[in-house]
């Protein structure tokens, strides 16, 4: 069953419209990424999810309850939906067991020990309980509003880009956990980011928003090897364009006949690899697609540039160090799995 | 809620509206003959003449202060600091009693000027010892390795980046100035405002104390206007994320004596002054002047009345603080530049109008409490706006969201989340308006019903009567009074520079 179902949302400030005819069904249990360049309506998007404001077309359902719709408007505190924003938003004249606490109800029984439950489970020691929010890292921040998120067992769980503002480190210990936490409590789940790493190893379920448009969404895997657009393949990671004669299953191009997933297409096109799907072989001049003209060094990998002999614009191809051939060594490439047509 | 916010809005209008009404049906002759006359000529050279001497000493001042407070290894830095912030708990007119009683000569321009500078240049060395406290000293170092020396350092770099906050102090003493009497009246120094309190007091001459009214706004206006131009359009913000280090301090080195003989005459000039008078008067006059019966009354109705105004102003600028944070729209904007433009009006102005309309319209309210309520509302609703904005924008919008989506209705999170996060700046505006109400003295004087007495006025008969050991125990309560609004001041300059 969905826990949410937009139909047709539409948001428009002044003359440009945040969010324009989005409609999108989130399954219970799931983790959705709504992901975007900023300025595409995301936020906003989970604005209008959270009722902190109102769709101007459009109805919202959770759990088969209409939330929001022509006329009928559930304000954001019965929606029993919970909401972990970019810096945690915690209320600085509480600590962090009353920001734990505070949906509560301040009376509960089992109060003090639920508390101590989430703490537990955000992995915060139980003598954090009586701090202060200002005496907390950013990521001992976030993971109090996770749990004094949770500690309502909402519905559904929306996260604002929680672990933008941690820094890179932090960011992937905080992801698991959050992700952990989330599946212990079946806690239906849609994150929404700029980051498309984030984005892709995090959900189940991709949505990319582009200008207020819902543009494409599908698994991870499908989003990246199967984007229907170029700016949804731009968008989820390198790509390496190249116009090409499609023959049957092969293109040719400038690196010469290459397996490729037509679909039945034939003729002029553009086709498009993943950075990761080239490998640089050093060669001999004879037998070389091209030859290598610059190095970027970054620890690990490096960037080398390749120029092409009939294509006016060098390949970027990342590669380890290790194997990174000198400028100058005339190499060939070697190309992994299939390449697909740029639609 | 904006309803609310327009009347009050409105309301504070009035006396604004009421000059240029006065103006309007004076009839243009009557006004030309009023207003273009040798006296208007002599107060409007003093006037100037006023400004132009007092606010730039006062700047100087300042800046040297803060600078030497925040920026050089002084010893005892912090200690400086608060000597720089104290003289704002000596009442204008206070200060001015005091110097007239160790030196019984001083009058005219030269000791208006001496006083003025010593009352008035904590205005401009607050905002600036904050400025300075937040400079980026990227900036400087970024000056020092383009290969300027420490005072090209300072005059290119460090100076301009203080000019938003020179400017908004020198504002403020020019507005005080224009619109002090107490001080002026007690030296023999003529200002606008002391001609026109004079002309209300003994002739209760409407029509000419309303067109020196006029020429007052007007200078008010030159001076705002002055200010929209010196400010200048440029924003000075820090590039780049991440919070600002803080500044080394420079070594005074030769340079301290120097610095410590310029600090110790400030503090004898603006405190030493005040304190030895008090005490000599207190001393001379001993038990005799402490009339207890007297004393307590002033008290007590300066505290029923500084209670009373600072809640109905806390109440009338709650609207229009919350509109302007909450839903800043075009509205808002309109009402929040009319409440800039009306706290330039000097106390006389508005006491002046509120007098005329209670006579001519609601007889009733003339002579009354509420009428004078009503005057300190007016008079102080800018400074409340001011603290009460920035202590609910202390409560941000993102928290009333949260609130709400664990559950907590709107008026719940109202009382729970945004009140309770506002509240001390909301007493602290209070505070401000309360103890500014308890020194209040011209629209007092003005408007107070018969047997009325507040600290100020008592004060004020009894220097006019010339028994200044009398009038010390007054003197002193309104200094102590003032302390707690001194260190509130001084705490929000910090707070607003982030330490």
């Amino acid at each position: 069953m969905s826990t949410l179902t937009l139909t047709g949302i539409t948001k428009r400030y002044g003359s440009v419209a945040a969010v324009d005819n989005v409609s999108l069904k989130v399954e219970h249990g799931t983790r959705t990424a709504v992901v975007g360049p900023s300025g595409s309506g995301k936020t906003t998007l989970l604005r209008l999810i959270a009722g902190f404001e109102p769709p101007e077309a459009g109805c919202i359902a959770i759990d088969g309850e209409v939330v929001a719709d022509q006329g009928v408007i559930v304000p954001a505190h019965r929606r029993s939906v919970g909401v972990v924003s970019q810096h945690g938003a915690l209320f600085p004249h509480l600590t962090v067991a009353g920001n734990i606490g505070f949906g509560m109800g301040r009376r509960a029984k089992d109060r003090d020990r639920r508390i101590a439950e989430l703490l537990d489970a955000v992995e915060l020691p139980q003598a954090m309980g009586g701090r202060k929010p200002r005496d907390l890292s950013g990521g001992e921040q976030q993971r109090v509003a996770l749990a004094r998120a949770l500690a309502r067992r909402p519905r559904l769980m929306l996260l604002d880009e929680p672990f933008s503002s941690l820094d890179t480190s932090l960011r992937e210990v905080m992801r698991a956990m959050v992700a952990r936490v989330l599946d212990d409590a079946g806690t239906t789940t849609v994150l929404v980011t700029h980051d498309q790493a984030e984005a892709l190893s995090f959900a189940d379920r991709v949505a990319v928003l582009h200008r207020g448009q819902l543009v494409q969404a599908g698994s991870p895997q499908d989003l990246y090897f199967r984007p229907q657009s170029p700016m949804v393949a731009a968008f989820l990671g390198d790509i390496v364009a190249l116009p090409a004669v499609i023959e049957g299953d092969l293109a040719v191009c400038a690196l010469g006949s290459i397996a490729v997933t037509a679909d039945g297409r034939a003729g002029t096109t553009t086709i498009f690899l993943r950075p990761e799907q080239l490998r640089l072989v050093p060669t001999t001049a004879v037998d070389s697609d091209g030859e290598v003209i610059g190095s970027g060094f970054a620890g690990p990998t490096s960037t080398v540039i390749v120029s092409l002999g009939k294509r006016p614009e060098p390949l970027r191809v990342r590669m380890s160090s290790q194997d990174a051939p000198p400028v100058g060594t005339p190499v060939k490439f070697v190309v992994l799995g299939k390449a697909r047509i740029l639609p | 809620m904006t309803s609310f916010a327009v009347a009050v809005s409105l309301l504070a209008l009035l006396p604004f509206g009421f000059i240029i009404w006065e103006t309007l049906t004076t009839g243009w002759e009557t006004a030309v003959s009023l207003i273009f006359r040798r006296r208007v000529g002599e107060l409007l050279i003093n006037t100037l003449l006023l400004e132009a001497l007092a606010i730039p000493l006062c700047c100087a001042i300042a800046v040297a202060l803060a600078w030497l407070t925040e920026r050089s290894d002084l010893p005892g830095a912090r200690f400086w600091a608060w000597l720089g912030v104290a003289p704002l708990a000596v009442p204008a007119f206070v200060q001015s009693y005091a110097w007239v009683s160790m030196f019984p000569g001083i009058h005219g321009l030269g000791g208006g000027v001496l006083v003025s500078v010593v009352t008035y240049f904590p205005f401009v060395y607050l905002p600036v010892a904050a400025q300075l406290r937040q400079l980026d000293p990227a900036i400087e170092d970024a000056a020092s390795a383009l290969g300027l020396g420490p005072w090209a350092v300072f005059f290119r770099a460090v100076l301009p980046q203080l000019r938003l906050a020179i400017v908004g102090g020198a504002l403020l003493v020019g507005l005080h100035l224009l619109a002090e009497y107490g001080l002026f009246a007690m030296i023999r120094f003529d200002t606008f405002t002391t001609a026109i309190v004079d002309q209300f007091q003994s002739t209760f001459n409407g029509v000419a104390a309303n067109m020196l009214a006029d020429v007052l706004v007007l200078c008010c206006l030159g001076l705002l206007l002055l200010e929209g131009r010196a400010r200048g359009d440029g924003g000075y913000a820090r590039v780049g994320g991440g919070s600002a280090r803080a500044a080394m301090r420079k070594q005074l080195g030769v340079w301290l004596l120097p610095a410590l003989a310029l600090l110790v005459m400030i503090c004898c000039l603006s405190l030493g002054i005040p304190v030895i008078t008090l005490y000599r008067w207190l001393a001379a006059g001993g038990v005799a002047i402490w009339d207890f019966d007297a004393l307590g009354g002033a008290l007590g109705q300066t505290l029923v009345l500084s209670l009373a105004g600072a809640a109905l102003t806390t109440l009338a600028a709650m609207p229009l603080a919350w509109l302007s944070v909450r839903a800043p729209g075009r509205l808002h904007r309109l009402l929040e530049a009319c409440h800039y433009y009306l706290g330039a009006l000097p106390g006389v102005v508005i006491a002046l109008a509120l007098v005329t309309i209670a006579v001519r319209v609601a007889l009733p309210l003339y002579q009354t409490a509420a009428n004078l309520l009503f005057a300190y509302v007016l008079l102080f609703l800018p400074r409340a706006l001011v603290s009460i904005r920035a202590s609910i924008a202390q409560a941000p919008v993102e928290l009333e969201w949260t609130s709400a989506s664990l559950g907590r209705s709107p008026m719940a999170t109202i009382w729970t989340v945004t009140l309770r996060l506002a509240a001390p700046g909301i007493f602290a505006g209070m505070a401000l308006v309360g103890m500014g109400i308890t020194t209040e003295l011209t629209a007092t004087l003005l408007l107070a019903p018969t047997g009325v007495h507040t600290l100020a006025t008592r004060f004020w008969s009894l220097t006019s009567e010339l028994d200044y050991a009398a009038a010390a125990p007054y003197a002193v309560m309104m200094v102590v009074w003032s302390l707690p609004l001194t260190f509130l001041l001084y705490m929000q300059s910090r707070r607003v520079a982030g330490r």
